[in-house]
């Protein structure tokens, strides 16, 4: 039996986040969550880093470099980065939150007004940002739509801003709620039990950080078995949309979570086929619809949506 | 509950629709149902100049014991633009499971194919030779090592 390499050093995992392509808002947590621990060393690692990042991984870097030297040698960056975050825009609500709180440490705010307060389980950097200021905990919203890929789908494009299908439901079916910031869900898209189970659980302090009085999602192949998961984490879901799910029923939803739900499917689905798992659930609860079309992608396909009236299918308007 | 003869008739039938996907999921299911009498058909299909199509029907053939996966081309279709042609690949690699790690070693120590997809594959695939395999390969182009390290960090039993 081979001996298993040590875990990676802080460092180590740092330049890993850093060189790697997980969302900024799970990059900069990370970065927040290493930062104790980081050796002087890694302050060049991130120098090196900061000018082609994200600006919320810019506001983590400028946050860690605060927690290890305690040098207000980016005060400027951080109000900088604050005036613009005030100007609006996609994700600009958590970059001025991130960048307000950073900004507060550097200029001698409560020492632990980040540290004490952490949920090592959550990996939205605005959720952490806001246990720690009481009292600005976002709103929630009226309603949420949220798109979920399936395996090995997460950097496709057709679920997200720009993506066909994306487009299809927001400008289409006229979802405006369908949301397109760039701390959108994403999962390990991995092939393996274990994977989809942390990819709902993942889902679940996504939505909690993203609160909505109405949870809508369309979800496809094994995303919708992780969506299905995390109503048993009491996710409370409004439509649940699956296109294409691989249906078993160790992936059944907590069917009093959800109000509605809908399983479209191919006529000849053969990754569905192979994926051990049937196309129908022949529960009371979803509502089914064979399509004409072919294929596993057909179900997010907007051409088939149309020729199909999938809209009226699945109830739109809602 | 068996599929009927004239189920596993319509099946064998199937094989020859001009319909891809019909064909695709016909070579899986004939062999789910463990239909020796397609196995010729499947090996010919196993070939078929479309990928979706020889994919279903290299998996097909496996579940009945027969061995006409071409790797390269099952890995080459992980790279593919094609999301379900994607999928299809993973998902039957797998199935295939650790008989695969061997072919899929060899093929990352060949330095042919895409890289990053056969480890993604092999950390899917799972198990200790999986691992071995992901573990022991040394890259100095720092994409891959960079998937390397997040396979290994995220490793689970």
């Amino acid at each position: 039996m081979p001996k298993r390499k040590p875990k990676p050093t802080p460092l180590k995992k740092l330049k890993s986040v850093l060189r790697g392509k997980k969302p900024p808002a799970v990059k900069a947590f990370t970065i927040i969550k290493l930062a104790p621990k980081l050796p002087s060393s890694a302050i060049m690692v991130m120098d090196d880093a900061l000018a082609d990042a994200d600006p919320i991984v810019q506001v983590a870097i400028m946050d860690a470099y605060y927690e290890m030297t305690e040098d207000r040698y980016h005060q400027q960056d951080l109000e900088r980065i604050l005036a613009k975050a005030a100007q609006g825009g996609d994700a600009s609500e958590e970059l001025y939150m991130a960048a307000r709180l950073a900004l507060g440490r550097v200029n001698g705010l409560a020492k632990d007004a980040l540290g004490e307060n952490y949920d090592p389980g959550l990996e939205i950097v605005a959720m952490a940002y806001e246990r720690a200021m009481p009292g600005k905990r976002r709103e929630p919203e009226k309603s949420i739509t949220v798109m979920i890929h399936g395996t090995w789908a997460a950097d496709g494009e057709w679920w997200q801003p720009g993506g066909d299908f994306f487009n299809y439901v927001k400008n289409k079916l006229k979802l405006k709620d369908l949301y397109g910031g760039s701390d959108r869900f994403k999962w390990s898209g991995k092939n393996r039990d274990s994977s989809r189970k942390k990819a709902a659980n993942s889902l679940s302090s996504w939505l909690h950080s993203h609160p909505a009085t109405k949870i809508n999602v369309f979800a496809h192949s094994h995303g919708a078995n992780v969506a299905m998961l995390a109503t048993h984490n009491d996710v409370q879901m409004n439509k649940l949309v699956m296109l294409s799910p691989p249906v078993r029923k160790d992936y059944y939803a907590k069917w009093g979570n959800v109000a509605e739900a809908f399983n479209i499917q191919a006529e000849f689905d053969p990754v569905v086929a192979i994926a051990r798992g049937g196309q129908w659930f022949k529960h009371a609860k979803v509502k089914e619809k064979e399509l004409k079309a072919y294929g596993h992608s057909a179900s997010h396909d907007p051409k088939v949506w149309k020729d199909e009236k999938l809209g009226k299918f699945i109830g739109i308007p809602w | 509950m068996s599929p009927s003869k004239q189920q596993i008739a319509a099946l064998r039938r199937a094989l020859s629709s001009d319909n891809r996907h019909e064909r695709a999921q016909a070579a899986i299911q004939l062999g789910q149902n463990q239909d020796n009498d397609s196995v010729a058909r499947l090996r010919d299909l196993a070939s078929d100049p479309d990928d979706l199509v020889a994919i279903a029907a290299m998996f097909g053939a496996w579940q009945l014991d027969v061995d006409v996966v071409t790797i390269e081309r099952m890995i080459a279709a992980l790279s593919s633009d094609d999301e379900e042609l994607v999928q299809e690949s993973v998902f039957a690699l797998c199935e295939m499971g650790e008989a695969m790690v061997p072919r899929l070693t060899a093929l990352l120590d060949a330095h042919t194919a895409d890289a990053n997809a056969i480890l993604r594959v092999l950390a899917d695939i799972g198990g200790d030779k999986a691992f071995a395999a992901i573990s022991g390969f040394k890259s100095d182009n720092p994409d891959i090592a960079s998937t390397i390290e997040e396979l290994l960090d995220d490793w689970e039993e």
